[in-house]
């Protein structure tokens, strides 16, 4: 699918799916994430392509709306309105009939103090937690999160991840996007990368990162002889480059299997000791790192 | 049906939150007010002159435009501006429903803010002259006027910002002054379709009512008409908008 405001192109022939678990969407700001949500939602027309969310298009049939909920970015709250009462005007408005579901979905962000103060008043972290309660008291197959740690304190930050995580075990399509990379990391299954509105990469980090095979990987080798290994390591027909460090080595590699059993082999061979290998850049923040900036 | 209930009573809460109201209504008085002052020395036909000249002129002519502007203009256009729209969009509800019930809640808002200054009005030539034969014409006519200019403000306000300065500017510039100088446009002029079915109701109306009309004639059904065609005209309009527009 393409989306462009006149001259913008602000999505660019993207095409990808998101199906049950927790699947982050990653891209830097004005990469287009809010975009592709608004048009999954049918907020936003497509200019060229085609959406289907649960077999229908958002954009004509509201029916699917009784199983997908968005948790904007921007404030969609109503400064007026109690948390309680906002919650309770979600419920209704999506149909709703189990009374006791606001009170949960209350409950359940740790907004039941707050509930009856007016929305106005509320810090940012308030607010976003009583619009992921809004959106989840409508009991949706389709969460979608858009920057919902935004605001949030550390402690509340973790637990909205287990929340999401929690849906995403129940089998419920939740798609998170987040500057917090770490944090996406953590409560993703896989992850759906998009930069200047086009997609970078989708899968498990892992996947993406070995998919990159132009950019090798670094890893930092512990050891007491540094100097011995790092000359032993030149022989390994893995290790294209190898530099030292403040406690070893690190080595360049584009196969870093081979690495990983030829360096306790040759360790052995010259009788040094290893006490750690460790990948420096399989990391999500890497791989978005070289997905961003095009290495 | 609870859908459509919970978005009609919340419509009209945020449409007449505490503060605004009370101006609403302190608007709504002024006629009332004003008719009180005039009427001190005026008795019978003067003062039922009065009571329609000030009804026409300032009540439907002015205070219930004003506030069935803001509030039309408002139904849809704050839930843009507050981007709270993606809020009751996103809901397996139709646009045509959404279109609707935003528009009638808009509609009652501003007919019972209306009523008030009707009944206010009437209540005061009641106090000087003991006639409430009028108060239930001017009521019908208030509705009307609310309900057409409420109509047309709805797909506006959402349209744009400047819906209100737009309408404004027809209200004072259009109708107060080009229609008042060609009454033959008087038929685009809603609180003269207002003023209208006030006359077909009410009994033996004062002969300044026919100026006032323009090129209008009393009637009860038509101005019933176009309050029915011009709320659906707008419905579908706004609805049509709703698909076609990016709400976000």
């Amino acid at each position: 699918m393409s989306k462009w405001f006149g001259q913008k192109v602000a999505v660019s022939g993207l095409s990808c799916s998101f199906g049950p678990g927790v699947t982050g969407l990653l891209g830097p700001n004005g990469a287009g994430k809010t975009t592709l949500f608004r048009m999954i939602t049918g907020l936003t027309s497509v200019s060229n392509g085609k959406i289907t969310v649960l077999g229908k298009n958002p954009r004509t049939s509201t029916s699917v709306f009784a199983s997908v909920a968005l948790v904007p970015d921007e404030d969609a709250v109503y400064g007026d309105l109690t948390g309680r009462q906002f919650v309770r005007y979600s419920a209704a408005l999506s149909n709703v009939t189990d009374r006791d579901k606001p009170e949960e979905a209350l409950s359940v962000v740790q907004m039941g103090d707050a509930a009856d103060r007016a929305i106005g008043g509320y810090s940012k972290g308030m607010r976003q937690r009583i619009k992921v309660a809004a959106a989840i008291v409508t009991d949706p197959d389709v969460l979608i999160l858009d920057e919902p740690l935004n605001g949030t304190d550390p402690i509340q930050r973790a637990h909205l991840i287990e929340l999401f995580e929690g849906f995403g075990e129940q089998g419920k399509t939740v798609i998170v996007s987040s500057h917090v990379l770490e944090e996406v990391e953590r409560v993703s299954d896989r992850v759906v990368a998009i930069v200047d509105g086009r997609l970078a990469a989708a899968g498990s980090v892992e996947a993406i990162r070995a998919s990159m095979h132009d950019i090798p990987y670094v890893v930092r080798i512990s050891t007491d002889a540094p100097r011995r290994l790092g000359a032993a390591l030149f022989e390994s027909s893995a290790a294209m480059s190898v530099t030292g460090t403040d406690d070893g080595i690190s080595v360049s590699t584009n196969d870093i299997t081979t690495l990983g059993k030829d360096t306790p082999r040759m360790a052995a061979d010259i009788g040094a000791r290893i006490t750690g290998f460790r990948p420096q850049d399989q990391s999500l923040e890497s791989v978005f790192r070289y997905l961003v900036e095009g290495r | 049906m609870r859908p459509i209930a919970a978005l009609f009573v919340t419509s009209l809460r945020q449409a007449l939150p505490v503060r605004r109201t009370i101006i609403f209504v302190l608007i709504q008085l002024i006629p009332a007010l004003v008719y009180l002052l005039s009427t001190q020395n005026r008795t019978g036909a003067a003062a039922l002159e009065s009571f329609v000249a000030i009804g026409a002129g300032m009540l439907l002519g002015l205070a219930v435009p004003v506030v069935a502007i803001v509030l039309g203009a408002g139904a849809l256009g704050s839930e843009r501006r507050d981007e709270t729209l993606s809020f009751i969009a996103l809901r397996p509800i139709p646009r045509s429903a959404l279109a609707g019930v935003k528009t009638f809640a808009a509609i009652i808002a501003a007919t019972a803010i209306g009523l008030i200054g009707a009944l206010a009005l009437g209540v005061a030539h009641v106090v000087e002259h003991g006639n409430a034969s009028l108060i239930v014409a001017m009521a019908i006519a208030v509705f009307v006027t609310a309900s057409l200019y409420t109509s047309v403000l709805v797909p506006l306000g959402f349209l744009t910002d400047r819906a209100v300065l737009i309408a404004m500017v027809y209200l004072f510039i259009f109708e107060g002054g080009v229609v008042s100088a060609l009454p033959a446009l008087a038929t685009i002029s809603p609180w003269r379709i207002g003023l209208s079915i006030f006359g077909a109701v009410a009994s033996d109306p004062p002969p300044i009512l026919d100026e006032l009309m323009g090129s209008l004639t009393p009637s009860a059904i038509a101005p019933l008409v176009a309050v029915v065609v011009v709320y659906a005209v707008s419905v579908a309009f706004t609805t049509v908008m709703l698909r076609q527009r990016d709400l976000a």
